[in-house]
């Protein structure tokens, strides 16, 4: 069976590749074997890091009270600041330490590295401490201590979190490769700045320089087609294996005798136990409190301030006046472009909300929807959005006006980026709505659009809050990305008006500093503010509402 | 007629890639004012045909018939009473108890007078605006039997309602179910009630119907003679002597099956 799917994997990439080279041209896509192999092996490398460190950590913040005191926050900003947000200023630093070439290599793993780590981390946490105390209490019955516990306890018990954060990450870190390995800008002479790491993402960058549209494409396919095949082939047997063999932790897990297919009962069972993993994991994540983020936030950023200030030859006060008054600075429009950025991500997510409540609603009442729901979700989960942004902005841009074709490119981007948590979130929930509740509706009769808004929708609430909260942080990841594009052969960039593109003209065109801090203060301020005053708190609020799921 | 519910020959097979025979030509009548127990080992489709009674799921053939005319789809006539209680948790106790009066189109304030009659009923009173999350189990067992009871049906299901309370609990919820089927000021006065508590079942029912492991039939009858009011007789032999015959007849139905 799985030789089987390998073999077929392997005749979906040598087709792809030459059909690549019957329409694109040998030329083109002659090295692109090549790239995959070097994304994939950078993107496995720095999974394998962020695997250990969110293992040491997490097991260490789980079991150890100072040390989440002080680990649970730190991961926690880490989470919070969107990571292309901070890649800038990274990178300017990195480039200023390190030789040209060495400094965007490591810039490059340092994103991928943020991408991936914090799922791994909090699911880490939230596994260790989801260990019944009955558990706890019969293994230090019995004596286990030390190693024992750790290898017997601690270790099967955060298998099955560790797998599906695993998946997460992994997606992540693939979709942020396109980001990491190609950095392009234009300074205000015009001249144009390459950081270019050699890989699958910057092939398709470098395409749309070299004007091959079509070469562009075919590597956001073969990226695609990587992504899908590694799920499929390690990610989904693994989590198999995992979810049948530790009856221990799928226990909660309602076995359901009515479901004929076999598969379906499979996918249910890896999907609710996600979804209690990201509802434990956004629970540990809040019961830090709010100073102590702050403080750290504060401290982590003027660190990292003082010490690129500290390689600056212009003295730092006179530098950071310099930087709040430049015409360039651009600092009196940053509350209208907060506005318009916060606008874009509203304009996806309101959409995404649409989408995912008709879906949970299908998912109640039509018993074919899982059918095609889980199949479309592994598919759409396996498109690497911030590789598709340049193309797609590049193929509109042939017959729509820039600005347009940036805002809908935007807009794509944004949903792609957004969606799969409200999805996820929001129809796992409506699958594991107790058969008890069906059966109560059914006997007193509530029907039609009653059912809808009467056990529905309060149903799935306390999940489509969660989904919210992780789809607005995954939106603010991405949207900077989107508001700045710089092509070769272009005079000056292709802008939206928004907090990212203050950001990467601070950091790129303007080389500042004190001004990338400031947009990254304001936005950071923004989306943490966004996230305790809105989300958390709703959360909480609706928390007591939740349907039991075991 | 002296039946107000007759369970007719009821097959029912789960079909899960293979068949299994979960409930195997099973019939019984329910008399006018009885209160009966179905009693059975875990796995007996003991539930499942309470299920099939409530109209929640269809037999592979046989029927019921309520009042003569078949059962196919629930009705307010015949409610339920589930074992983990089915509350709906984003509703105070007062609206889940009007759900059922909203959904069959009542006028909201008599909606409103009936939830709060049927919730001082239980003792709930003053806990009207509680949320579930906020009750104790037993507490949420009463409001599930408010809900069922407000619609007046004739028929109550009880699907093991005790089985997720302590026994202390549980005890003085029997007093009540027992005190509300033998109030004949309200339409609710026959009870069918799943269980796997013996003891339980001697103290409530008029009569027993013991059921064999899957495929679940019925493998005897056990006619209480224990009189009534019931918890003043639970000391008396004839308590454990009914306990012991229908404790027999349940190994017995179950060492056939070893």
């Amino acid at each position: 069976m799985r030789g089987l799917r390998i073999l077929a994997a392997s005749a979906v990439l040598l087709a792809t590749y030459l059909l690549g080279s019957v329409f694109i041209g040998r030329q083109a896509v002659m090295n692109v074997p090549w790239y995959a192999l070097l994304s994939l092996g950078r993107v496995a490398i720095v999974y394998f890091i962020a695997l250990a460190v969110g293992l040491l950590f997490g097991i260490l913040a789980a079991t150890n009270k100072t040390a989440e005191r002080v680990l649970v926050p730190m991961f926690d900003i880490g989470q919070s600041v969107p990571i292309l947000g901070y890649f800038p200023i990274v990178l300017t630093f990195l480039i200023i330490l390190f030789p040209a070439g060495v400094g965007n290599q490591i810039g490059a793993l340092f994103l991928l590295f943020t991408a991936m780590e914090w799922d791994i981390f909090f699911g880490v946490v939230g596994a260790v401490k989801a260990i019944p105390s009955s558990v706890e209490e019969a293994a230090r019955g019995y004596g286990f201590s030390g190693t024992n516990y750790l290898r017997y306890v601690v270790l099967p018990a955060v298998l099955p979190a560790l797998l599906s954060a695993s998946v997460l990450a992994w997606n992540d870190g693939w979709t942020f490769d396109a980001a990491s390995e190609f950095v392009q800008f234009a300074n205000s002479a015009g001249t144009l700045t390459t950081y270019s790491v050699t890989g699958l993402g910057s092939y398709i960058t470098s395409s749309l320089n070299a004007g091959n549209l079509a070469a562009s494409w075919f590597g956001v396919l073969v990226m695609g087609e990587i992504i899908f095949i590694t799920n499929q082939i390690i990610w989904h047997t693994l989590q198999n294996r995992v979810a049948t063999h530790k009856p221990l932790l799928a226990s909660v897990i309602r076995e359901d005798f009515q479901s004929p297919l076999r598969l379906r009962r499979r996918f249910r069972r890896i999907f609710s136990f996600r979804l209690r993993q990201s509802g434990e994991a956004v629970r540990v994540r809040d019961q830090l409190s709010t100073r102590a983020v702050a403080v750290i936030f504060v401290a982590i950023l003027s660190l990292v301030g003082f010490l690129v200030y500290a390689n600056l030859p212009i003295s730092a006060v006179e530098r950071f006046v310099a930087a709040l008054t430049a015409p360039g600075g651009q600092i009196r429009n940053v509350p209208l472009y907060s506005l318009f950025t916060v606008g874009r991500l509203l304009a996806a997510y309101l959409t995404c909300v649409a989408i995912s409540l008709v879906c949970a609603v299908l998912a109640v009442t039509k018993k074919n929807f899982y059918r095609y729901f889980y199949p479309l979700y592994d598919l759409g989960r396996s498109v690497p959005y911030l590789a598709v942004f340049l193309p797609l902005f590049v193929t509109l841009h042939a017959s729509l006006p820039a600005g347009i074709s940036q805002e809908i490119a935007s807009f794509t981007l944004l949903l792609l980026a957004m969606v799969w948590y409200l999805l996820f979130n929001v129809v796992t929930a409506a699958r594991a709505l107790p058969t008890e509740l069906t059966e109560v509706s059914a006997v007193f009769g509530v029907q039609g659009w009653k059912r809808v808004t009467d056990i529905i929708l309060p149903a799935v609430l306390p999940a489509f809050i969660t989904g919210s909260l992780l789809a607005w942080g995954g939106g603010w990841n991405v949207v900077i990305y989107s508001e700045y594009v710089q092509l070769a052969g272009q005079k000056t960039p292709y802008i939206l008006p928004g907090l990212g593109y203050l950001l990467d003209n601070a950091a790129y065109v303007l080389g500042d500093i004190a001004l990338v801090v400031f947009f990254l203060f304001i936005m950071s301020g923004i989306v943490i503010l966004l996230e305790r005053l809105v989300w958390r708190r709703l959360l909480r609020r609706v928390e007591k509402f939740g349907v039991e799921f075991d | 007629m002296t039946a107000i519910l007759s369970v007719k020959d009821i097959v029912k097979i789960f079909r899960n890639g293979s068949e299994v025979k979960a409930i195997d030509d099973v019939s019984f009548d329910v008399n006018y004012d009885e209160f009966i127990c179905i009693i059975g080992p875990s796995g007996c489709g003991k539930s499942t045909l309470l299920r099939i009674i409530a109209g929640l799921e269809t037999a592979d053939s046989g029927q019921v018939l309520f009042r003569g005319v078949p059962i196919t789809k629930p009705s307010p006539k015949v409610t339920m009473v589930f074992q983990t209680f089915g509350l709906l948790p984003w509703k105070t106790a007062m609206e889940n108890v009007e759900l059922p009066m909203e959904v069959v189109g009542m006028e909201k304030a008599a909606a409103r007078q009936q939830a709060e009659r049927y919730l001082r009923m239980v003792g709930l009173g003053p806990f009207e605006g509680a949320y579930p999350h906020d009750l104790s189990g037993g507490m949420r067992q009463r409001v599930g039997v408010a809900r069922a009871l407000a619609l007046g049906p004739e028929v109550l299901l009880l699907d093991e309602p005790f089985s997720a309370l302590d026994e202390l609990t549980a005890k003085s919820l029997r007093v009540l179910l027992l005190q509300i089927w033998g109030d004949s000021s309200l339409p609710t006065n026959n009870f069918v009630m799943v269980t796997h508590n013996v003891e339980e079942a001697v103290m409530m029912a008029d009569r027993i119907i013991v059921m064999s492991p899957r495929p679940g039939r019925v493998v005897g009858e056990l006619k209480v003679p224990l009189p009534r009011p019931r918890f003043e007789h639970l000391r008396d032999p004839l308590f454990f002597e009914t306990v012991d015959k229908l404790m027999g007849m349940l190994s017995s139905t179950t060492e056939e099956q070893m």
